[in-house]
C-alpha cells in the first residue's frame, strides 16, 4: 500500500485563496468519497483556515494527483491552473512524516497550537464512521495521533502561550490564580481592549465593568460583553473595586498615576491589582509598577513575554522534531515488516508442507527397512535440501541463461553469505 | 545519632538541590522524583528516630522536637502539595529541613532529660513543644513567602514566569494561615516560658529570650496589620522571613548552649 497527501496549507497559499477551500465538517465525508473515486482506495480530508489536505493510501497511485487536483479546484471553483503553484504532493514516506508533523502542530501556522490535532480528529472520525478510511490509513493516522500525544506530554511545546492576549490572562492567573471570583474593568472603548476583555470574560471572570467616556458607549460594549456600563467619572471608585483593568483609551496622558492609586489601594486595603495597558500613548503611569501589590504590563511588555514564549517554543519544536521523525520512521519500519509478512508466512507453509511430506515417506521406510535407517536418514535430508532449493536455483539457471548477474544472485550470495566463497 | 542525623541532612539537601533543578527546568514540566525524594527524606526519620531513642527518652530535650519539626515540615508540605499547585515550595521547605535538622546535629549529646526533675518540667516540656509547633508553621510560612517574592519579582521584572510556580494569591492565603496557626502556638509557648522563667526567680534576661520576643512581635505586626489595614504583599513576605530567622536564632541558641 502506497500513501499520499495532496493539499495545500499556509505555508504554500495565501489566506484569499486558502479561504476558497472550506468544507464544512457534514461534507468531509462526502469530499473523502471523491477522493476514493479519484483513485485512492482509502481516504480523509482534513479542513481548517490554514490547510485542505487529502490524505490516502492505495496500491498505486498513477492518476490519483491528477484527479485530486480536478477535485479541488471544483472545491475552490477555480482553475487548475491557478492552483498548481500552490499544491503539494507528498508520497510514501514523505506523506507519513507530513502527517505524523501536521498532528503534532510542527507544520502549523502558530507552532504547537493545540487546535489542529482535535480538527485532524474531527475529519478523521467522520471519514472513518462514513466507511471511506482503510486499515493502512487507520495504522497511520492513529500512530500519529498517539504521537502528537506523546509530543505534547513528553516536551514543552505547548507550554508557551504565544498571544498577546493569551499573555495577559496567564499572568492574570499567575497574579490571582483562578479567575471566576475575580472582577474586571475594560477602560476605553478600543478594538484591542475589547478582545482583551473578550478573552478575561471567555476566562470565567466574575464580573466586567465597562467604562468609557461616552456612556451610551460604554453601554453598548457592556452589552456586547455581558458587562455593566460605568462613566469614566467613576474611575476612582472602580479601581478599589476591581482586580483586573484593562485600559484602550485614546486619551494622550495617564488616566492613572501614583497619587491617585495611592488613595485607591488604601481603599482596596492593598489587595493586588493588575494594569493591562494596551493604549499608545499609554493610559497607566508605569511608575506604578514600582508600588507594593500594583502589577502594570503595557503592549510592549506583553509582546516581549509573548516573543520569549515563541522563542522557547521553537526550542522545544526541535526536540519534537526529533521525536516525530523517530516515531514516523518507526512506523514505516513496522510498515515495511508487515508486507512481507504474508510472503514469511506462505514460505513458513510451504516447507512445512515438504518436511512433512518427506518425514512421512522416510517413516513408512524405516518401518519397512529398519536396518537402512542411516542411508534413508541421509536421503531425508537431501530431499529436503533439494526441494528446499529447487525453486531458487531454476531461478538463478534462468537468470544465469540471459547471461548477466541478476539481483536474485546479489540477494542469494546475501541471504546466505556466500561472498567469501568461490564466485566461479 | 550523629550519624544518623548526618545521613538525614544529607537526604534533605540533595532534596533542595533537586527541587531547585526540577524548578528551573527549560521545558517548564516537573517530574514526580524530588517529591518522591523528599518522602523517602522525611519517611527516613521514622526509621532513623527509633534508632537515636536509647540515649534519649522520647522528647525530652530539643533535639527530638528538632527532628520531629523538620519531619511534620515535609508532611505538612507533601499534604499541602497535594491539595494546591506549590510543588515549588519543596525547595525551600526542604532547605529548612535541612537547617532544622543541623541544629538536631549541634545539640550537645550530653543534653539532659527534662524528666528528671519535679513536675515544673512538664510545663517546660509542653513549653518547648509548643514553641517547635509554632516554629514548625513559621517555617512554612517562610517558605511560602520565599516563593512569594520569587513571583513577584518576577512578575515586577516582566520575566517568563515557570510553570511550576503557584499564584501569588494562593501563596499569601497559605502564608497567612500558617502565621495565624503558628502564632498561637508560640503566644501560649511564650506565656509558659515566660511563667517557668519568673517561677524560677533568676531575673535574668537571655539572649534567647530577646530573639524570641522580637519573633513574637514581627508575627504579631504581620497578624495586626494584615486585620486593620490590609497589609500583604511584599513586606509582609519579607517580615515573615525575619521572623523564621529570629525565632530560628533561638533554636540555634539553645542547640548549642548558648543561652
Amino acid at each position: 500500500m502506497q500513501f499520499l497527501v495532496f493539499g495545500l496549507s499556509h505555508k504554500t497559499a495565501p489566506i484569499q485563496l486558502r479561504e476558497r477551500f472550506s468544507i464544512l465538517e457534514d461534507a468531509l465525508a462526502s469530499m473523502a468519497d471523491k477522493a476514493r473515486r479519484a483513485g485512492l482506495q482509502e481516504s480523509f480530508v482534513v479542513s481548517t483556515c490554514n490547510r485542505v489536505e487529502f490524505y490516502g493510501a492505495a496500491q498505486r497511485l498513477d492518476g490519483v494527483a491528477d484527479a485530486l487536483r480536478t477535485v479541488l479546484a471544483d472545491i475552490g471553483q477555480t482553475q487548475i491552473g491557478n492552483l498548481d503553484p500552490h499544491l503539494y504532493e507528498h508520497r510514501g514516506e514523505d506523506a507519513i512524516r507530513h502527517l505524523f508533523r501536521v498532528a503534532a502542530s510542527l507544520d502549523s501556522m502558530v507552532v504547537g497550537e493545540p487546535q489542529i490535532l482535535g480538527q485532524l480528529k474531527v475529519a478523521y472520525g467522520r471519514c472513518r464512521t462514513a466507511g471511506v478510511t482503510g486499515p493502512a490509513l487507520n495504522r497511520a493516522v492513529e500512530r500519529a495521533f498517539a504521537t502528537a500525544k506523546r509530543v505534547r506530554t513528553e516536551t514543552g511545546i505547548g507550554e508557551h502561550v504565544v498571544s498577546i492576549s493569551s499573555v495577559a490572562i496567564q499572568l492574570a492567573k499567575q497574579i490571582f490564580g483562578d479567575l471566576r471570583q475575580k472582577s474586571a474593568a475594560l477602560i476605553g472603548a478600543g478594538k484591542m481592549g475589547e478582545l482583551a476583555a473578550r478573552h478575561l470574560v471567555d476566562s470565567g471572570i466574575h464580573e466586567l465593568f465597562v467604562a468609557n467616556r461616552s456612556i451610551e458607549r460604554a453601554q453598548g460594549l457592556a452589552a456586547r460583553l455581558g458587562g455593566h456600563p460605568r462613566s469614566l467619572d467613576e474611575l476612582s471608585r472602580l479601581l478599589s473595586q476591581v482586580d483586573i483593568v484593562v485600559t484602550s483609551t485614546g486619551a494622550n496622558h495617564h488616566l492613572v498615576d501614583p497619587s491617585m492609586m495611592k488613595r485607591v489601594m488604601k481603599s482596596r486595603k492593598y489587595r493586588p491589582i493588575f494594569f493591562i495597558d494596551i493604549a499608545v500613548p499609554r493610559n497607566v503611569d508605569p511608575d506604578l509598577n514600582h508600588m507594593d501589590n500594583v502589577y502594570v504590563y503595557d503592549v510592549d511588555d506583553l509582546n516581549g513575554i509573548a516573543s520569549e514564549n515563541r522563542a522557547a517554543r521553537q526550542s522545544e519544536a526541535a526536540v519534537a522534531e526529533a521525536l516525530v521523525i523517530e516515531q514516523a520512521d518507526r512506523f514505516l519500519r513496522e510498515l515495511a515488516g508487515q508486507a512481507a509478512k504474508p510472503t514469511i508466512l506462505a514460505l513458513r507453509e510451504h516447507t512445512q508442507e515438504l518436511k512433512a511430506a518427506e518425514l512421512e515417506r522416510a517413516r513408512r521406510r524405516l518401518t519397512l527397512e529398519p536396518e537402512k535407517a542411516d542411508e534413508i536418514m541421509s536421503q531425508l535430508a537431501d530431499k529436503l535440501v533439494n526441494k528446499m532449493l529447487h525453486g531458487a536455483l531454476v531461478e538463478l539457471k534462468r537468470e544465469a541463461s540471459e547471461g548477466k548477474r541478476s539481483a536474485s544472485v546479489e540477494t542469494i550470495r546475501r541471504i546466505y553469505d556466500l561472498d567469501d566463497r568461490s564466485d566461479s | 545519632m550523629q550519624v544518623l542525623l548526618t545521613i538525614g541532612i544529607a537526604a534533605y539537601a540533595i532534596t533542595t538541590l533537586w527541587y531547585l533543578l526540577d524548578l528551573f527546568r527549560p521545558n517548564g514540566q516537573e517530574s514526580p522524583l524530588p517529591v518522591r525524594f523528599y518522602m523517602l527524606a522525611s519517611g527516613y526519620w521514622l526509621i532513623a528516630f527509633p534508632y537515636g531513642a536509647y540515649s534519649y527518652a522520647l522528647c525530652t530535650g530539643i533535639r527530638p522536637w528538632l527532628i520531629a519539626s523538620a519531619w511534620s515540615l515535609g508532611v505538612i508540605y507533601l499534604y499541602l502539595a497535594r491539595r494546591y499547585e506549590i510543588r515549588a515550595l519543596g525547595s525551600s521547605v526542604a532547605a529548612l529541613s535541612a537547617i532544622l535538622s543541623t541544629f538536631a546535629l549541634l545539640v550537645s549529646t550530653t543534653e539532659t532529660s527534662l524528666f528528671t526533675g519535679p513536675l515544673a518540667d512538664w510545663v517546660l516540656w509542653i513549653h518547648i513543644a509548643l514553641a517547635f509547633i509554632g516554629v514548625t508553621a513559621f517555617s512554612l510560612a517562610a517558605a511560602v513567602s520565599t516563593i512569594y517574592l520569587s513571583v513577584s519579582g518576577r512578575l515586577k521584572r516582566k520575566k517568563v514566569i515557570p510553570k511550576t510556580l503557584p499564584p501569588l494569591e494562593t501563596l499569601d492565603r497559605l502564608a497567612l494561615r500558617a502565621v495565624s496557626i503558628g502564632f498561637a502556638f508560640y503566644t501560649v509557648a511564650l506565656l509558659l516560658g515566660t511563667a517557668q522563667a519568673v517561677r524560677q526567680g533568676t531575673g535574668e534576661v537571655k539572649l534567647a529570650y530577646v530573639f524570641a520576643a522580637i519573633s513574637w512581635v514581627i508575627y504579631g505586626v504581620v497578624l495586626q496589620a494584615r486585620m486593620t489595614a490590609g497589609w500583604r504583599g511584599r513586606k509582609a513576605a519579607f517580615l515573615t522571613i525575619i521572623g523564621l530567622i529570629s525565632a530560628l536564632v533561638v533554636v540555634g541558641l539553645y542547640a548549642v548552649g548558648l543561652t
